[in-house]
């Protein structure tokens, strides 16, 4: 039986929605339903500025998970020394999987020079580092902050660090770009979350880079973990494909064995 | 048994039936589009879904009546197809809508911001009017309106049935409106292909009923799939999944008759 790694969920409220499902109690009960081994959170609280208290509840939740809810800490590029120190502090512990980078949220081209201490701190540290990725928007025109071509500089100069796309691009013309970077730089990887379930993009990605750098993500509680999940198992790619994507790739990029 | 095959198995079983398909040129930038309405049809099937509405693009972005003919076109003689159309305010639309009822429409959507009118009464009343006569469902793509026009429609017919799709834009943000029309509008209704909140379908159902949710895929822009296991693995009963999945829509399409009373 495949233990399902959900790569990209959140905890906690968001305050221009009714986070339902956003508690640590909800996600490991719709885990337990939907035979999710482990998920992988940002505490919503991180890209408010409430560093401290993410890294509490994200550390609390690890525990009253038995282990089953990991975390990024997120590195707020207007917070920089704080969010240092508090990564650092919880190096070494076992709730803590990588960093996370938010772009649009916080106001801060991707390739800005103030992203360069989080880069160096994943190399450093050997860290994995998400970001929040999305397509252009005319109506959303802070999302431009993270169009998947606005990480090359940082992906290229830090090769050893293991990047995620978060979200994949967000939308098609983001896809395409996430696609054509991951040819090229064989540290990045992506993950499926968001709502642009286009029929055909796991195809795509399949085709272009193989399926051992695309990664399960819900986007919980924004997005149900069923939504992505039924389209892994929908979309016309291999049952080898797909457990790599569910399970496999996570396994190994986060180094989480067998549970 | 694996994940796939219990999957396919229950989405087979709750005999689906798709309330948002399409056929025309996609209107967003995508992966795959379907040809032909037979292709559409086949992915359908291939996902288990029994019964589509089928919808032309151009009636959103070329010209109704030219999609409706369109739309029209592509259900006939197909059992498991068929159609909505798209109408704007127009002072004599009885013979019309019979017309296209005896075609195998079964349900309207109003584009008021493409296609420039208001949704207020004195401007939509009498199509509502009309399509309240002969039990046509209203669709509505949250953004097309503003909630508090989706809200006096509700309340000035409330025996006319809207389903609300989160089209266009992100639905999710919106939860605490529509769960207020959901409460005071026992007439609105929500289609699910981008109704993404986590846990909506058990939370809905527990509040509100399984009878307050209609199944939309989006085929064939998004993969179909995805809006289904939302039902096929929801923590409700077999028979709330079965009324989500295609028994509320087939309820809706086989209300609907003529202004001579047929359908």
């Amino acid at each position: 039986m495949l233990d399902i790694i959900d790569a990209h969920a959140h905890l906690g409220p968001w305050p221009s929605f009714e986070a339902i499902g956003s508690t640590v109690e909800d996600t490991v009960s719709l885990m337990d339903h939907l035979g999710v081994a482990r998920v992988l959170t940002v505490h919503h609280a991180g890209l408010f500025g409430l560093l401290e208290e993410a890294a509490r509840w994200s550390e609390e939740a690890y525990e009253a998970s038995d282990g089953r809810v990991l975390s990024y800490l997120v590195y707020d590029p207007n917070r920089a020394a704080q969010s240092l120190s508090i990564i650092r502090a919880s190096l070494g512990k076992p709730h803590l999987v990588g960093i996370k980078i938010h772009p649009p949220k916080h106001n801060c081209p991707a390739d800005d020079e103030r992203y360069r201490p989080v880069w160096e701190l994943a190399r450093e540290h050997g860290l994995a580092l998400i970001s929040h990725t999305w397509g252009r928007s005319a109506d959303n025109p802070a999302q431009n902050y993270s169009f998947p071509d606005l990480f090359e500089r940082y992906v290229a100069e830090y090769g050893e660090v293991r990047f995620v796309f978060g979200h994949g691009g967000g939308r098609c013309d983001g896809f395409l770009a996430c696609a054509r970077l991951m040819k090229t730089y064989t540290n990045s990887f992506m993950d499926i979350t968001g709502d642009g379930f286009l029929r055909g993009r796991l195809k795509h990605f399949v085709r272009e880079v193989g399926s051992e750098r695309i990664l399960y993500g819900s986007d919980s509680p924004w997005i149900d973990p069923r939504f992505t999940l039924g389209e892994v198992l929908g979309a016309e790619i291999t049952d080898a494909d797909r457990a790599n994507i569910l399970s496999r790739n996570a396994a190994r990029l986060f180094g989480l064995g067998e549970k | 048994m694996l994940l796939r095959e219990d999957f396919e198995k229950r989405r087979e079983a709750l005999e689906f039936a798709d309330a948002n398909a399409w056929v025309g040129p996609p209107l967003e930038q995508g992966f795959q589009a379907c040809e032909s309405v037979a292709e559409l049809n086949e992915l359908l099937r291939r996902a288990s879904v029994r019964r589509a509405l089928v919808m032309h693009t151009a009636c959103v972005s070329y010209d109704r009546a030219e999609g409706n003919r369109m739309t029209l076109e592509a259900v006939a003689g197909r059992d498991d197809m068929f159609a909505a159309i798209a109408l704007v305010p127009d002072v004599s639309i009885g013979g019309y809508l019979d017309e296209a009822i005896a075609r195998k429409a079964r349900a309207v959507r109003l584009f008021p911001k493409a296609h420039s009118f208001s949704l207020a009464e004195w401007c939509a009343g009498a199509v509502l009017d009309e399509m309240l006569a002969r039990r046509l469902p209203l669709i509505l793509w949250h953004s097309q309106a503003t909630w508090e026009q989706i809200h006096d429609i509700c309340t000035g017919y409330p025996e006319l049935t809207v389903v609300v799709e989160g089209a266009g834009r992100k639905i999710l943000y919106d939860n605490r409106i529509f769960y207020r029309l959901l409460a005071d509008c026992p007439n609105f209704h929500l289609e699910l292909h981008n109704l993404t909140n986590s846990l909506a379908v058990e939370d809905i159902v527990a509040r509100f009923g399984a009878s307050r949710l209609v199944f939309g895929s989006f085929a064939p822009y998004h993969e179909p799939t995805a809006a289904m296991m939302p039902v096929t693995h929801a923590r409700i009963s077999d028979e709330d999944k079965r009324l989500i999945a295609g028994g509320n829509l087939r309820a809706l399409m086989d209300a609907v008759r003529t202004g001579g009373g047929d359908a």
